[in-house]
């Protein structure tokens, strides 16, 4: 029997048979309202949306405010001891431009004259005009409010009832605008005129907001799929992060529009015995929330392993040299868990040399009759060792994984995972157990954005080679890149295109001969260019291949 | 390189072109003869011997074009016109060693027509080859006053959608030599690679 508290409430769980999953669910009201909400509330369709923006919060503390010629003004610094002073009663005309931040539904502005002002009460504004312009038009200008004979030294739309649309029943209309323009269309031919604060006021939605919840459990237990439903609009954003016990929030999931999303795996340490989300609701239209409706965590009370703790020697290489590592890790597994037969390394490519268990060599073996395979994909930098049946682990051992990689990156973090063929079979999918990440630093001088490039076969025939090869590595490239690699005739025509999406990494391309159109190009030769763009810099590197058959 | 001389009725014509780069070695020689018939007809053909070698493989082929040109004469008081027509490469020569079909090299029709004026020409060319359409359009001025120099714009289009290629060139004839220049701007599809620069030198001897 396992148990599990969701929230304050404890249920009791019993051992899963074959097939059965545990599934932790929020998506009632009752689920969501045992979570921390942060400016957001439950709607009565249990959908989790942002609160309404407070009728006192001030929208314009803290933004810029702009005269007519860019300086900038301190009138939303919360204080009115910082004014403005005009200087002279030539006042007509001045403006001040307020930006917002976002678009806001504007229902009141209030303009206090600064401490001069108030020790002055002829410095007040003889005459104003209010405009409010959008994001997406900043320069097309609409009045909201105006009064050219004002005689308070305080203005307050509400309370003069200067606002310029109103509904049926009296009310203000909101006026939606990111930038709020005040100009002085009055003046006085002897006083000058104070300025010391300016609010805004609006309605809607609050631009941010967060749930935080999940449930703890007296047993460690892997996380595994993670499913959520929610609804976002073009304005709008929903993002759901997750975490672990000794995890700061991250491995974030992002989706956008409405719905279901396909299943992620928790990406954070295992196993845990607190699990939490976090949803981030943001907005950038007053009147539009985005909304929660559903969060489903898959999880195993059956572990495959009690603690694995892992290391990396050496942990400083040469950057841009092959460098052979080796992993040591420590297993504790236990009766009742899974044992392991899977181990993955994320964010590295790695050939694998020796692996071995308690000091004893295990010997490669494709077929996986015995001893170990291994396989690693370039593209997602990812490296799986599969252990066979009779080698799997089912007790503590020291596990040893000696590879070779290529590292680029000033700091390559690895992601050491480890899994049960047992568990995948069971439940359709690995549900892999996070170990914690190991770092390897790698010093030298930055490698070009672009190495040379090594083609091979010199002559290539697509009826004896199954593909011609071009390697190379992507050196000093910040985050991804599209890097393509074209072939052309002699004649400047293209014939092919190669493109991989990618980070800065070691790079092989293949090309099996044939055009655009699927067939095989005739003898002769050809040239290629390989193109690399990282921000504002490009690369390529030309070269010939002979086709000869 | 290429060289014509008068024969016969008709003029033989000869060319040589050679390859040597990176391991690749390719020659072309070509003859052909062409002749006049009748008061506005002219035909003529020309075989071309072309041979590739690399590392340890060879091969030897032989193709065939035919041709002729039809002079429609004055059609304006000062523009004449004449077209063309040729089959290139008729016996769809295969330049694999093994002979393996995907060595085939396609038949090509080409349609062609010329329109001279005093100080201009304008040259059409409409190909058709392994299932591909090319456009080709040239323009040509002696007009200009640049001291004798004749000025050229091209275009070469790979289908209704796009623009292949776009070239500008100038020539000059001194006595019994002419040079020519042209750049040529790929565009689109065929882009990547810029712009192509190509020269030739011409000389007659009569």
């Amino acid at each position: 029997m396992h148990r599990v508290c969701l929230g304050f409430l404890i249920l009791t769980l019993l051992v899963p048979c074959s097939g059965e999953r545990f599934v932790w669910v929020a998506g009632t009201a009752s689920d969501f309202s045992r979570a921390d909400l942060n400016d957001v509330r439950i709607h009565p369709d249990s959908l989790v949306i942002l609160n309404p923006l407070p009728k006192d919060r001030n929208l314009a503390l803290g933004n810029s405010v702009t005269d007519e010629f860019g300086r900038g003004v301190p009138l939303t610094d919360g204080d009115i001891e910082t004014e403005w002073i005009s200087g002279s009663p030539k006042v007509l005309g001045r403006k001040f431009i307020l930006d917002l931040g976002m678009d806001r539904a504007i229902c009141r502005v209030r303009i206090f004259a600064g401490l001069g002002g108030q020790s002055q009460p002829e410095y007040f504004i003889r005459g104003y005009r209010l405009e409010t312009s959008t994001q997406i038009n900043p320069d097309f200008w609409r009045i909201f409010a105006e009064e050219p004979e004002n005689l308070k030294l305080d203005v307050d739309t509400e309370a003069d009832s200067t606002w310029n649309e109103i509904d049926e029943s009296g009310n203000f209309l909101p006026r939606l605008g990111r930038f709020v323009r005040l100009e002085l269309i009055s003046q006085d031919r002897s006083n000058w005129v104070s300025l010391g604060e300016l609010e805004v006021f609006g309605t809607g939605f609050v631009e941010e907001g967060t749930i935080t919840g999940g449930f703890f459990s007296e047993v460690p237990v892997n996380v595994g799929r993670i499913r959520w439903w929610g609804n976002t609009s073009g304005s709008t954003r929903l993002d759901l992060q997750f975490q672990g016990d000794m995890d700061s929030f991250g491995f974030p999931e992002s989706r956008k529009g409405s719905g279901s999303f396909p299943d992620s795996l928790f990406q954070g340490t295992e196993p845990v015995t607190h699990f939490q989300y976090q949803g981030l609701l943001r907005t950038v239209d007053p009147f539009s929330t985005p909304a929660l409706q559903r969060v489903e965590v898959e999880y195993d009370p059956i572990l495959v392993a009690r603690e694995v703790s892992a290391d990396v020697i050496p942990d400083t290489v040469r950057k841009g040299e092959e460098a052979t590592i080796s992993f040591l890790a420590t297993i504790a597994v236990e009766p009742g868990d899974y044992g392991i037969d899977l181990v993955r390394f994320g964010e590295l490519c790695l050939e694998i040399k020796d692996l071995l268990v308690n000091g004893e060599f295990l010997q490669y073996d494709e077929t996986l009759g015995s001893g170990f395979r291994w396989v690693c994909n370039p593209a997602e930098e990812i490296t799986v060792v599969e252990l066979a049946s009779p080698d799997r682990i089912v007790e503590s051992v020291e596990l040893e994984v000696v590879g070779s990689g290529l590292f680029l990156k000033n700091r390559t973090p690895i992601r050491l995972q480890v899994g049960s063929r047992m568990q995948a079979e069971r439940d359709g999918y690995v549900n892999w157990q996070n170990v914690s990440e190991v770092e390897v630093e790698a010093i030298g001088l930055p490698l070009e954005l672009l190495e040379e490039v090594e083609v091979d076969p010199g002559v290539f025939s697509p009826f004896r080679d199954e593909s011609m090869s071009f390697r190379f590595v992507v050196g000093s490239l910040r985050g991804t890149s599209e890097i393509v690699v074209d072939i052309f005739r002699l004649d400047g025509h293209r014939v092919c295109r190669l493109v991989q999406e990618g980070g800065a990494r070691a790079y092989h391309f293949s090309w099996n001969g044939r055009d655009s159109d699927g067939r095989i190009v005739v003898p002769g030769l050809y040239l290629y260019e390989v193109r690399v763009v990282s921000g504002d810099s490009k690369v390529n590197r030309r070269g010939t291949v002979t086709v000869a058959y | 390189m290429a060289a014509a001389v008068p024969a016969g009725h008709g003029s033989v014509h000869l060319g040589l072109s050679i390859l040597d780069f990176s391991g690749w070695k390719e020659q072309i020689a070509a003859i052909g003869y062409g002749k006049g018939f009748l008061e506005r007809f002219a035909a003529g053909g020309t075989v071309r011997l072309s041979e590739w070698r690399t590392e340890n493989l060879s091969h030897r082929s032989l193709s065939l074009d035919l041709g002729g040109t039809y002079e429609v004469g004055w059609i304006f008081p000062e523009v004449y016109l004449r077209l063309g027509a040729v089959l290139s490469n008729v016996n769809r020569a295969n330049i694999s060693a093994g002979g393996f079909a995907a060595g085939e090299t396609p038949m090509g029709t080409i349609l062609g027509a010329s329109i001279s004026m005093e100080q201009e020409e304008i040259l059409v060319d409409l190909e058709y080859r392994g299932g591909q359409s090319q456009l080709r359009l040239g323009y040509e001025t002696r007009a200009l006053d640049w001291g004798g120099a004749r000025l050229r714009l091209g275009m070469i289009a790979w289908s209704a959608k796009e623009i292949g290629e776009l070239d500008a060139g100038f020539g000059r004839n001194w006595n019994q030599w002419n040079i020519d220049y042209a750049y040529g701007l790929p565009m689109f599809g065929s882009g990547g690679l810029g712009g192509i620069h190509r020269f030739s030198i011409g000389y007659h001897t009569f």
